[in-house]
């Protein structure tokens, strides 16, 4: 019998989920072999959200044609969602872009002329110009570069080192700002240190599970297999479900707790007044591991300074009537555990359900199965604590919750923040690509941590500035005021997923002081509001690392070539730097005092340090060659050394012995990723507890080291408002996030065919009793329409979002439905992140 | 619509249903009725390896869905996905 190609690999589709279901089939070792089908196999790490699933890459004749989760993976242990399922196609839309494009009129650069395809050294030529015109008319504050979670670890790295060394600008922020900023200032606020101390394991150990704003079921779902297979193997766990309204992962929930748009800040202090009054607090771990403080409240919405609710803010920084800045945000004062106590003691059962709209049962329920010594709890959050103008505080009070019962840094115990990219925390948070950040949780603020970055760099004392640069949201800003002139987004979509796209993102590109440069694959809405587009490679075609959420650095290999002249982002930064001279860029007096630097280029003084092109192409071969013979990536070949060994090995002195230890570079690219702190080749699971994580001396049991005296905070915060909450107008909230099929702005899940068809347009979602109200039907195509903008949508109101009365939930993946015309700018003014989930809709028949 | 269409492609899929185990013979029953799905094996405790062919490339999605929903079906986990333009080529 003949086999055809349609039975092979239909065998080998079998085998492969009959290994991961643990079962043998008798054609499996056939069929899985390596190579038998011509395919040749590696591991890799999937493009999209922070889960960081493990992929099995098969290329044939140079593409991508098979993807599998990688049975090997500890994160997904073979399993894939229906994104990472359709992986192979993301590289593959019919308009990738492959050549630099330029808006031209009569042969040359205009603003208002049409793209037009030009060579690299066309493209780096006008950037060239533009950035130089710019530094030299205004300084480095008016150049600057927008990136994401979605770099790479070197190219983040490259790009900071570009702009923070080399421009001697900050204006470097990611979009991971829009994402989990607010985490990032929590944990620092609260620890003293980044990132979560518990790992994936924990899902497998707690006893109950509690997701606070996030839809795990939708946007997490192979961690979320995770948690429904501990629920259904272990009869008594639990799961609580907080949100605004219902959705997908309330189906498995045992409770559901659907709250008022912003009284999750409530709930916090219920629960602690809760575990208070019911004598549940763990009162040796808080005598030995707690500090007890109360923060400034009166610190505005992170809006423009001259909006109402910041003129009336005194302690929202910004500058006052003398020039001085007015507080600080993140202000707090030290108090006594009873303090607290009475601070929380006015959030009742009674005064917190009225106030959130949750029944008491399941108020009490929850903060019952908190305050049980007996139950190990998981919490999880991501968008719905993140994406809130009290971010930082709603972050700091889910560890108020955890720490007063000591729940915490132990399997199955642990307050677990998820990440929604790719590399939010191995680049964005880790490589410090934040506009007050340096590597390894350093402060461009902080004059120690300028110096131990500039010796690491090798670039001269004062190179650094001190100042913060523009974070995403003052980036827009700035750009519309024309302050901010050279402007290079790369990896991200800003015009779509940034807020109030009308009011500053789109006039800011288009305002005629400024230059506008997008790297993408695919021509989003931001490349093609842009002055100049740079065609990027992808995913597998670059050799890559991320980080996850629980800490796991993965490393995979290029497999394939990029189409075109479609070349890396970290190639793309590289080139550039040749175009710029030392004597361009740093003042005279560093110079004088530094004369070794002159005359350099910015490429020799940033990359060809001795140390970044230390490794030779022969490297390549040792590191790879047990995986692919002899292996190449496309930016050493070019540069005669292997550059990504040399980034991330100078890179990775920023941590060393501070907990933040990373592995070498060698060692990541045969495992499946390691989890950092990484000590003599050793991964470190659960942080700040003896006996996992060895900075925790023996006999201290719990040391949060990222605070000198090893103790956390609990502060004392409040419940406060939205900053616009609905009125008769504007009579709705306005909820936006995403949905199963779809990653971020689509970029490239609308390039898969079968994820663009099972969800082709974004709806607005309501209550039936809602669209009745104003004689609408589901199907029915409205308009919603908000103080900034409008659009035209489809009403659903069944299906897996189930709304309550007084909310949509409009989704942003669509580039024909810019929900972001209609959002509203206001952030946390500790983070800097916005609110995508509040602010005033109302929708009326199109 | 932006993506790929190749006319007479193939989308070979594979899944594992997790299965209620006292209702598996009716998932059973209920998967062979949907054209494209075959099943490879079964475990006692409810697991069922599945493979999922689509001529159309819109089809393997709304397929998955359509288990994912299906009465008896606790979970439908993806694993292993081959796009081929020429399916009918020996092996």
């Amino acid at each position: 019998m003949k086999l055809t190609r349609r039975d092979f690999i239909k065998a080998n589709a079998a085998a492969a989920a009959a290994t991961v279901a643990g079962i043998t089939l008798p054609v499996s070792k056939e069929a899985m072999a390596q190579g038998a089908d011509g395919i040749r196999w590696d591991k890799g790490v999937c493009r999209y959200c922070g889960t960081g699933c493990g992929v099995l890459v098969g290329v044939k004749d140079g593409r991508i044609v098979a993807t599998q989760g990688d049975p090997d993976a500890p994160v997904n242990k073979g399993l894939n969602c229906v994104k990472g399922y359709f992986l192979s196609k993301i590289q593959y839309g019919k308009d990738r872009l492959t050549t630099p494009l330029l808006r031209m009129k009569g042969g040359k650069f205009d603003k208002n002329g049409e793209f037009a395809p030009v060579s690299w050294k066309q493209a780096f030529d006008i950037m060239e110009e533009k950035c130089k015109a710019a530094l030299k008319a205004k300084g480095p504050t008016s150049v600057g570069m927008f990136g994401s979670g979605q770099w790479t670890i070197w190219e983040g790295y490259a790009a900071n080192k570009l702009f923070k060394a080399g421009f001697r600008s900050n204006n470097i922020d990611p979009n991971a700002r829009h994402c989990m900023a607010s985490a990032v200032f929590g944990f620092i606020r609260t620890f003293g240190a980044d990132e979560p101390m518990g790992v994936y394991d924990d899902a497998e150990h707690a006893d109950a599970f509690v997701l606070w704003g996030s839809n795990m079921a939708e946007m997490h779902p192979i961690l979320w297999s995770r948690i429904t297979n501990r629920r259904l193997s272990a009869k008594h766990v639990k799961v609580h479900v907080l949100s605004t309204f219902s959705h997908r992962s309330c189906e498995v929930a045992d409770a559901e707790l659907i709250f008022k748009p912003q009284t999750d800040l409530a709930i916090l202090n219920y629960i602690c007044n809760y575990i208070i009054q019911n004598n549940a607090v763990n009162q040796d771990f808080v005598s030995k591991h707690v500090n007890f403080a109360v923060g400034v409240t009166d610190i505005g919405y992170g809006l423009r300074p001259n909006h109402p609710l910041e003129q009336v803010a005194n302690n929202n920084g910004y500058p006052g009537p003398d020039g001085k800045p007015k507080g600080n945000p993140m202000d707090s004062k030290p108090i006594t555990f009873d303090e607290f106590k009475q601070f929380v003691s006015t959030y009742t059962l009674d005064y917190t359900s009225q106030l959130s709209g949750v029944p008491k049962d399941k108020l009490e329920a929850l903060a019952k199965t908190y305050a049980d010594p007996k139950t190990k709890v998981t919490s999880y959050w991501t968008m719905g604590f993140n994406q809130h103008t009290r971010g930082t505080w709603v972050n700091n009070m889910i560890y108020n919750v955890h720490l007063l019962v000591g729940k915490i840094s132990e399997p199955g115990n642990s307050p677990f923040s998820l990440t929604g990219q790719p590399s939010a925390c191995g680049t964005a948070r880790e490589v410090g690509t934040f506009a007050h950040r340096l590597p390894a949780d350093m402060l461009v603020a902080n004059p120690a941590h300028r110096e131990a970055a500039e010796k690491i760099w090798k670039v001269p004392a004062g190179t650094i500035v001190g100042v913060p640069g523009y974070h995403a949201v003052l980036q827009s800003r700035m750009l519309k005021d024309g302050k901010l002139n050279f402007y290079w987004t790369t990896t991200t979509n800003n015009m779509q997923a940034g807020p109030n796209i009308n009011g500053e993102t789109y006039p800011g590109f288009r305002n005629p002081e400024n230059f506008i440069v997008v790297s993408d694959a695919y021509p989003t809405v931001s490349a093609l509001a842009a002055d100049l587009i740079l065609p990027s490679a992808m995913w597998m075609e670059k050799e890559g690392a991320y980080g996850n959420a629980e800490r796991r650095g993965q490393f995979w290999r290029q497999q394939v070539k990029a189409p075109g002249e479609a070349k890396s982002d970290l190639w793309q930064y590289i080139e550039f730097s040749r175009r710029f001279k030392t004597d361009e860029v740093w003042p005279a007096e560093i110079l004088d005092k530094n004369p070794e630097y002159k005359g350099k280029t910015l490429y020799d003084v940033l990359y060809a340090n001795g140390q970044v092109n230390k490794y030779p192409l022969a490297e390549l071969e040792t590191v790879n060659g047990h995986a692919i013979k002899g292996y190449k990536n496309e930016e050493s070949e070019q540069l005669g050394y292997y550059l990504q060994m040399g980034l991330f090995e100078e890179y990775r002195r920023f941590g060393l012995g501070k907990g933040k230890d990373l592995g070498e570079f060698a060692h990541y690219h045969k495992v499946r990723g390691l989890r950092w702190p990484v000590i003599d080749g050793k991964e470190t699971l659960w942080r700040y507890r003896e006996g996992y994580d060895t900075y925790v001396k023996k006999g201290e049991g719990v040391r949060f080291y990222g605070k000198p005296d090893g103790k956390a905070v609990i502060f004392a915060l409040p419940y406060q408002p939205a900053a616009e909450p609905p009125d008769a107008e504007y009579d709705l909230w306005l909820c936006t996030g995403r949905v199963l099929e779809h990653w971020h702005t689509g970029t490239m899940t609308r390039r898969v065919p079968e994820l663009y068809r099972s969800f082709p347009d974004a709806v607005v979602w309501m209550h039936p009793k809602d669209a009745e109200k104003r004689g609408l039907k589901r199907n029915d195509v409205v308009k919603a329409i908000t103080r900034r903008g409008e659009i035209q949508l489809r009403v659903d109101t069944k299906g897996r979002n189930k709304v309550p009365e007084g909310l949509v939930f409009i989704p942003f993946f669509d580039e024909h439905r810019l929900v972001n015309k209609l959002t509203l700018d206001a952030t946390c003014p500790i983070s800097k992140e916005t609110d995508f989930k509040k602010c005033a809709v109302k929708i009326v028949k199109a | 619509m932006r993506g790929n269409h190749f006319p007479g492609s193939m989308n070979i899929s594979s899944i594992i249903v997790h299965a209620k185990p006292t209702e598996l013979a009716s998932v059973r029953g209920n998967l062979e009725q949907i054209p494209g799905v075959e099943i490879h094996a079964a475990t006692d405790d409810g697991k069922l390896v599945v493979t999922i062919e689509s001529e159309t490339d819109g089809e393997t999605a709304s397929t998955f869905d359509r288990i994912n929903v299906m009465d008896g079906v606790m979970s439908a986990a993806m694993v292993f996905h081959q796009f081929e333009s020429d399916p009918e080529k020996e092996a």
